[in-house]
């Protein structure tokens, strides 16, 4: 690459940047990120707590988002590779002694791991076969969580893991910000990209985009196993927020909860992701005191975005119009020749 | 219930809604409007029993000190929300009886539900709730294994005297000596008492010549539910019955819900076992195994359960089958001692749920925690102490009488178990689809019905 | 050695409860066939079909009737979610995506607002019968059997209805082409609607059936359609003939594989089966029975 294309480069990205601060879900964000550096210092405990949470949670949406939303590959077994990441940082800092921040990214390449062979048969299924195949999946890595009781602890789950910074929940709520905006950023370049393009497309009509002459196989390869590995971080980081990892946290359960998040949001950007996450975690947070019937609005919730609000609240009618007209025509543009 | 006078509606909660709001950076009006809503509601989240132990008063800031705030959690929604629900009862009504009588030093214990979901990382964040926005004073409650291992870590944290009542799995006990938690206690007994309870009830049957005892070849076949209390159940009595000169067939771990084990009866009535013993806690899977053992025809066979059979849907499920079944569970309800205290009666007039084993030991969690309070000096006492302090008034209480058994911390902080003075393991016979306390054979309220054994 | 008595025992229990499988697998895998629909509050609508079940038998002791009241009402929820829950969402380009998640809401909204009214409590139903044959030293619950027999005559209609109806007719054209067969004049909404009612009538009546072997409880339906889910996948989505197959096959693989191995080594075995189906044939056995 020359100095010149990437000048080209640096440009659109910094112009597509600019555009999208613009837009109000792009202040909202930026916003959110300066209160989220200030949330220490005005809320301690539980406060604290929740927001270190939601933000881990944002974290596990957004990829969802990204391969779901970007590539139109509704994988189930998101949740799974979450509890994956999750076992993984914990037993390999305390089995094999390797620092818990080196640990936790090591457990996104574990995840990788394990979301490849998924990635691989996933490749020329599509729509509710992606759904079917990779519950099954999940299925499969919820039941070795419980049955490889030596190295899992079986259904007690793994516990006893060395803490990340003493224990410290200020520095881990600040190590997980910062972890969890450079990966929402790393997510976002990827979207504004030619990748980013080359999904959508897929995602639209995958014949069209191979027509066009991308290797679209690769593309969705490369995207799965990367929405996966954030999955598996964000694992990591949960399993050092609770300071245990079971097998409910793989269940299919919470992989609905992730899919309520995205799809109320907006499935469709990474935005939607974040604003779905702190909505819905946010609402359920509040709702904790209705007990039981706070499920029946996890379910009443998707039956109203999905009916009412298919591009979720951040797409709302005229920015859908203006967006997909942008895509259509930057794919026509970049990709049409 | 002085819930009403309490509560401040207003400046004061929606202060915090939109604290809690701006920490999770929610992009504002829908959420703080459902926030006003909840407040509106005060919160109410009593179990409809009409004891107007409603949970939380909307501020945190005021405390009072003639109430003693007592945060308990426990499955109240999920799969096992039925537990849950006895759960929450049990708290319930021990609550309001010593309410009733004066409170504790003075003090009126106000109660907070937190909801652990069945998982370990809403039931810690449900509990960091009560503890750092409803101030509460004490904990208590328990259930799932993992969801204690992660409460426990955030009650050590935040010095928060802390009674589990119901989760059994060592790994507690482990965590607890290894970390030094010194505010945190665990009631039920571990694992290992289960084991050490039926090798006992084997011999003593075999002593007595108990139906179809005693064996020549001593074989058992096992069944566990694959949940970490299934499987460390099993394990532990394998080993001791294997002491006791028994031969294990066959285990079998199966699913929380499985109902048809007929291909797994079919193989073990091929194995011509003397005992099929099999631990589970779903009624439905609990039920339809003793069904299925009697349909099989083991021929001299006894069926043993640990557990599960002690619940009334357990039994209706297994309708007539379930006769001349033994099984063992502890904490148990202890007829007599429930009697004694009155917790029996209190409980017939707070709701129509049977008294089953979970109730009692939230009863007894609720009473033990009352009693502790009021011998450290009430809440204001026992917020005056240090975790060393505490520890040690603990460890130091003489034995407190609840309707499980007397609970009797001792230094490693789990109660004494295993003896009628300590928390006893109640055997039990299925008679005509009632549970009678038959053993252990000193404390039993009915003599063994042999009639099933012809 | 293996007595003969075990074999023949083991292949029994297979039989017995791939029978009720299939029934609940059967309508599972029949609208998506035909509509595209992976439903995913199947096992929400058979919990459903078990409390008309349970609720019925309590009040009149009359199976006939829960069993026609339980289909009823599945049948009118089945009808009512097509038309109200899944016709807004045709024509949208990612429709197979937005069923899933519809019917993911509706399957989280009727077991929790189940839990809300009757609680978690699980109640016990009386069985047809509490009858034993003993033959031979094999053990037969008649209970079981009478279940078998049902649902296998359930399955044999609903195999007759697709061959040999005009409605018949019309399902299988709308499974291979819904855009010709609208255009052939079949009234396709109609078509789509009856499909879904008969799929869910199907789940309603495995759960009158089951609710005394299952009991009957709000998430009652969970496991059932967990494997019948698996069941499918194996048979073959879409593939009404590959999924009775595969509900019956993987029981018998299960009881017979338990004579050797224990209950966890079962569970393995099944999911070797399900990882090698997905490895080899991703469409399941039904892709290739079927061509």
């Amino acid at each position: 690459m020359n100095s010149e294309s990437l000048g080209i480069l640096v440009d659109r990205v910094r112009k597509d940047v600019r555009e999208n601060l613009e837009t109000t879900s792009g202040k909202a964000i930026a916003v959110g990120f300066l209160v989220a550096f200030v949330v220490p210092f005005f809320a301690g405990g539980y406060s604290l707590d929740v927001a270190t949470q939601a933000l881990i949670f944002i974290l596990v949406v957004t990829s969802w988002n990204f391969i779901a939303g970007y590539f139109g590959i509704l994988t189930f077994a998101h949740a799974a590779l979450f509890g994956v990441g999750g076992y993984a940082a914990a037993i390999l800092a305390a089995e094999l002694g390797i620092p818990v921040i080196l640990a936790i990214f090591l457990a996104g390449i574990i995840t990788a791991a394990f979301s490849l062979p998924m990635a691989v048969s996933l490749l020329h299924l599509h729509g509710a076969y992606v759904a079917m195949l990779t519950i099954a999946y999940a299925e499969i890595i919820f039941f070795v969580s419980v049955m490889w009781r030596d190295v899992t602890g079986g259904p007690t789950g793994y516990t006893g893991f060395p803490a990340l910074f003493g224990g410290d929940r200020v520095l881990l709520y600040y190590f997980v910000l910062i972890v969890v905006a450079l990966l929402v950023a790393v997510q976002y370049l990827f979207t504004i990209n030619r990748f980013g393009l080359v999904a959508r497309a897929i995602r639209e009509s995958e014949d069209a985009a191979q027509m066009l002459g991308n290797n679209t196989r690769r593309y969705k390869l490369l995207g799965f196993v990367f929405g996966s590995t954030l999955a598996g971080i964000a694992g990591a980081l949960q399993a050092y927020n609770i300071r245990i990892i079971s097998p409910p946290v793989l269940e299919l359960e919470r992989m609905i909860e992730f899919m309520a998040m995205g799809i109320v949001g907006g499935i469709r950007s990474l935005s939607g992701g974040i604003l779905g996450t702190i909505v819905v975690y946010g609402l359920m947070e509040v709702l904790r005191p209705i007990g039981g019937a706070r499920l029946l609005v996890w379910g009443i919730l998707l039956i109203v975005a999905i009916l009412y609000f298919p591009n979720g609240l951040i797409g709302s009618k005229d920015q859908l119009g203006s967006i997909q007209d942008r895509v259509v025509n930057a794919i026509r543009e970049r990709l049409g020749r | 219930m002085a819930r009403d006078t309490k509560r401040q509606p207003g400046a004061n909660s929606d202060r915090r809604n939109l604290l809690k709001l701006l920490g999770v950076g929610a992009t504002g009006a829908l959420a703080g409007c459902l926030g006003d809503d909840d407040d509106g509601n005060g919160n109410g989240n009593g179990n409809g029993n009409g004891n107007g132990n409603g949970n939380g008063n909307g501020d945190d800031e005021d405390r009072d000190d003639d109430t003693l705030r007592v945060g308990v959690y426990g499955p109240l929604t999920g799969p096992v929300a039925n537990i849950g629900e006895a759960k929450q009862a049990g708290w319930d009504v021990v609550a309001d009886l010593v309410n009733e009588e004066g409170g504790v030093d003075g003090a009126e214990i106000e109660l907070f539900y937190a909801d652990s979901e069945s998982e370990p990382g809403r039931g810690r964040s449900a509990v960091n709730r009560l503890v750092q926005d409803e101030n509460i004073d004490i904990l208590g409650g328990g259930y799932h294994s993992d969801v204690t291992l992660s409460v426990i870590e955030l009650a050590h944290e935040n010095d928060l005297p802390f009674i589990i009542d119901e989760s059994v799995s060592g790994a507690i006990n482990e965590a607890i000596i290894e970390q030094d938690m010194k505010t945190v206690f665990k009631t039920a007994p571990p694992s290992e008492a289960y084991g050490a309870a039926w090798g006992n009830l084997v011999e003593d049957f075999d002593e007595q010549e108990i139906g179809y005892f005693p064996f020549e070849n001593k074989r058992i076949a096992m069944i566990a539910e694959d949940t970490s209390y299934g499987i460390s159940v099993m394990d532990e009595t394998a080993q001791q019955v294997e002491d006791a000169g028994w031969e294990v067939v066959s285990k079998d771990e199966v699913p929380l819900d499985e109902t048809d084990f007929s291909p797994i009866l079919s193989r073990i009535r091929s194995e011509e076992p003397d005992v099929v013993w099999a631990v589970q806690t779903n009624s439905a899977g609990t039920g339809a195994l003793t069904e299925q053992f009697a349909e099989f025809d083991f021929g001299e066979a006894h069926f043993f359960h640990n557990f599960g059979l002690t619940a009334q849907e357990a039994i209706d499920r297994a309708g007539p089958a379930g006769d001349g079944a033994f099984t063992i569970v502890h904490p148990a309800a202890v007829p007599e001692l429930l009697r004694e205290l009155g917790w029996d009666e209190a409980w017939e007039e707070a709701t129509d749920l049977s008294l089953s084993g979970f109730a009692a030991t939230s009863m007894t969690n609720m009473g033990v925690i009352a009693e502790i309070v009021e011998n450290a000096g009430g809440p204001e006492g026992l917020n005056d102490m240090s975790p060393e302090e505490w520890e040690q008034h603990v460890i130091d209480h003489e034995p407190i009488k609840g309707g499980i058994g007397y609970v009797d911390f001792e230094e490693d902080h789990q109660a004494a178990w295993g003896t009628p003075e300590t928390i006893p393991s109640i055997g039990y016979q299925i008679v005509d689809g009632e549970l009678n306390f038959v053993w252990p054979f000193e404390l039993a309220e009915h003599e063994i019905d042999e009639s099933f054994y012809g | 050695m293996v007595s003969v008595e075990l074999l023949v025992q083991q292949l029994i229990n297979g039989l017995f409860f791939g029978g009720q499988l299939a029934l609940l697998a059967v309508g599972f895998t029949l609208i998506w066939g035909v509509a595209r629909v992976l439903n995913f509050a199947h096992g929400g609508i058979f919990m459903i079909g078990a409390y008309v079940g349970a609720f019925t038998i309590a009040a009149t002791e009359s199976w006939l009737l829960a069993i026609a009241l339980g289909m009823a009402v599945t049948f009118v929820l089945g009808v009512g979610t097509e038309a109200f829950l899944i016709r807004p969402l045709r024509g949208r380009t990612e429709f197979d995506i937005a069923a899933i998640i519809a019917t993911l809401g509706l399957w989280f909204v009727l077991e929790h607002s189940m839990r809300l009214v009757f609680s978690s409590r699980q109640r016990s139903v009386d069985p047809i019968t509490r009858e034993i044959w003993i033959v031979q030293d094999i053990v037969i619950n008649v209970n079981r059997m009478i279940i078998f027999f049902i649902s296998i005559l359930a399955i044999g209609l609903l195999f007759a209805l697709i061959k040999y109806t005009k409605f018949g007719l019309a399902v299988r054209a709308a499974a291979e082409d819904d855009q010709t067969t609208k255009l052939m004049g079949v009234n396709l909404p109609r078509t789509y609607a009856i499909t879904f009612g008969i799929s869910t009538a199907l789940a309603g009546l495995a759960g009158v059936l089951l609710g005394p072997i299952f009991s009957v409880y709000p998430s009652v339906g969970d496991r059932p359609f967990l494997l019948a889910f698996i069941v499918v996948m194996i048979g073959g989505l879409g593939s009404v003939r590959g999924t009775l197959i595969a509900a019956i096959s993987l029981a018998i693989i299960r009881a017979v594989a338990l004579i050797w191995t224990s209950a966890e080594g079962a569970m393995i075995l099944l999911f070797a089966c399900m990882a090698a189906v997905l490895i080899v044939s991703p469409e399941g056995i039904g892709g290739w029975i079927e061509s």
